[in-house]
């Protein structure tokens, strides 16, 4: 998987969770940048991610998921 | 109706549309209004947006009062205010076998454990009877699922020392109370964690992320439960019955026995009520208010702590909390490894961190102060001043001053000022230093700056045992 196609399949997942069809997340996108982006939003993200790419974080990983360029770093580690 | 919202629901899809469905189920507009407080001994911040879709469904609109952080006992059986004025229409009271904080152990002989499981059982019951008596409405009580882990193996069911027999005699005393009184009413997750899969339904994960208690793609399936109770109570089960009949007809026998159930929570019959509800009192009798007032709880807890300046070990953990705490964040100033490190090099500074102890464990670092001295002024400035909200109430703040204080004082120092920055999340604290003594010298919408004389100080903490040092 390439890491564009990876950037859109998160891309659906932020504008699904968030309920904001306008969202264009990129590598430097973090929790600030994004309304409603807290703590409480990040575990559905975790779960969302999990569910989409079927991996599964550890607790290590979770706290480099803040930033979306990390994401989709540790997606990709995983599924290749 | 939505049909995502219908059994057998995807749940990931539900918790990744959530925010689209309670939209859409809000462009209706036949709904009754319900206030429902969720009381908490873990996190219920999904849970409660997820049973506000389904009861959005059922045609009801809630609005929700959630309690602190794992505080449901205390905001049940205190003063409290803010639930007070909410006037809660139901309480849900969501705990789990987490906040059971005693098992036996395997050298207790049976009156021992016979002891425990009845003290275990009176605080709860305790609350229960304080809530009917202040706010006199339904009360949802979770009974406890079995814990994830065999340590006897299958002894653990049948052993008196077990885990799961511990847990089914605490859950059959519920019972009883729930037989013996009125708009009492048990949310069975014995059963829905069996259902779901107790290995998913207790995957750790999610409680060292994020302090759930059960998996967050196992919360829709608890929600569901808890609306079907609630939309029962406010009598909207018979326009549901009509749909659930359906769903026998087309979807089979599973369905129905799995959760196309009729929720039936008006079943009653005095007769046979009578004698379990003379058992209670005699049971109730017994149970003296264990705490009649909030200090003596604390005093209970028998907690410790250790004060002291920054330490090698725990630089990580600062600068993790400095990052992460908004609400009991008086500043908000986000601070590095590398900062943290430099200011604890850095004598021009007062830096200390807390660290709380109590009978049932370690919290580890929960609180950070950080002081910049001014020689000049002869003022200690608070740049950072901030607790982590799993010890809020435990009047740690107080121990903290105080430490403050006297170094502020050993630096000769005269003034200690604070200083509180408003942001989205950190209400709880504005008022903080005026709670702690300090007097207000100046005073915008977005701040407000504190000053306290330490000449005048008098130590406020004596219910926490402080260990200092350097």
């Amino acid at each position: 998987m390439s890491r564009e196609y990876v950037t859109d399949a998160l891309n659906k997942i932020f504008c699904d969770i968030f309920d904001d069809e306008t969202i264009r997340i990129n590598d430097e996108t973090t929790a600030k940048d994004i309304e409603g982006w807290d703590s409480l939003a990040q575990i559905n993200l975790i779960v969302q991610i999990e569910k989409e790419f079927k991996i599964k974080f550890n607790l290590n990983e979770v706290e480099a998921l803040a930033r979306v360029g990390n994401i989709v770093d540790i997606i990709i580690r995983k599924i290749n | 109706m939505n049909k995502l919202l219908e059994y057998p629901f995807d749940s990931q899809l539900l918790m990744k549309k959530k925010k689209s469905i309670k939209r859409e189920l809000l462009s209706y507009d036949t709904y009754i209004e319900k206030r429902i407080a969720v009381l908490g001994g873990s996190t219920t911040s999904e849970i409660k947006d997820m049973l506000e879709l389904f009861l959005l469904n059922y045609g009801i609109k809630p609005t929700f009062y959630e309690s602190e952080y794992g505080r449901y006992w205390q905001e049940a059986v205190f003063f409290n205010e803010a639930l007070e004025k909410f006037a809660p229409e139901v309480v849900f009271i969501h705990t789990t076998n987490r906040n059971i904080d005693q098992f036996p152990s395997v050298r207790d002989s049976q009156e021992e454990i016979d002891e425990l499981i009845q003290k275990q059982y009176r605080q709860f019951a305790v609350m229960w009877d304080k809530l009917r008596e202040k706010y006199g409405c339904p009360i949802i009580q979770n009974n406890f699922e079995p814990p994830l882990f065999r340590l006897l193996g299958n002894k653990e069911v049948s052993d008196i020392h077990g885990r799961i027999n511990f847990i089914n005699r605490i859950n059959d005393l519920m019972y009883t109370y729930a037989r013996t009184h009125t708009d009492f009413y048990v949310n069975d997750i014995n059963y829905l964690s069996a259902v779901y899969g107790l290995d998913q339904w207790a995957d750790p994960f999610y409680w060292y992320m994020y302090k759930y208690a059960l998996s967050l793609p196992a919360v829709p399936h608890l929600a569901f439960n808890v609306s079907k109770i609630i939309k029962s109570i406010f009598g909207k089960n018979k326009k549901a019955m009509v749909v659930d009949l359906d769903n026998t007809l087309w979807k089979g026998v599973m369905d129905i026995d799995r959760c196309g159930f009729f929720e039936v929570t008006s079943f009653s019959d005095d007769d046979t009520r009578r004698n379990d509800m003379y058992m209670a009192n005699a049971i109730r009798a017994k149970a003296e208010d264990a705490f009649a007032d909030y200090e003596e709880y604390l005093c209970s807890l028998e907690m410790s702590a250790e004060i002291k300046n920054f330490d090698e070990i725990y630089m990580q953990r600062i600068s993790q909390l400095t990052n992460k705490t908004n609400q009991f964040n008086l500043t908000t100033r986000r601070l590095s490894y590398a900062e943290i490190c430099t200011i604890a090099a850095d004598d021009n500074y007062i830096s200390l961190y807390g660290k709380l102890t109590d009978k049932y464990g370690d919290n580890g670092v929960v609180t950070v102060v950080i002081g910049k001295k001014n020689i000049l002024s002869k003022t200690l400035d608070i740049d950072v001043w901030l607790m982590s909200c799993r010890v809020l109430k435990r009047k740690m703040e107080y121990a903290m001053l105080d430490a403050v204080v006297e170094r502020a004082k050993a630096s000769g120092l005269q003034k200690i000022r604070g200083y509180y920055f408003k942001t989205k999340k950190n209400e709880l604290v504005a008022d903080f230093y005026e709670e702690m003594g300090f007097s207000n010298i100046q005073r915008t919408e977005d701040e407000s700056i504190w000053e306290l004389e330490v000449a005048d100080y008098i130590p406020q903490n004596h219910i926490i045992t402080v260990l200092e040092g350097n």
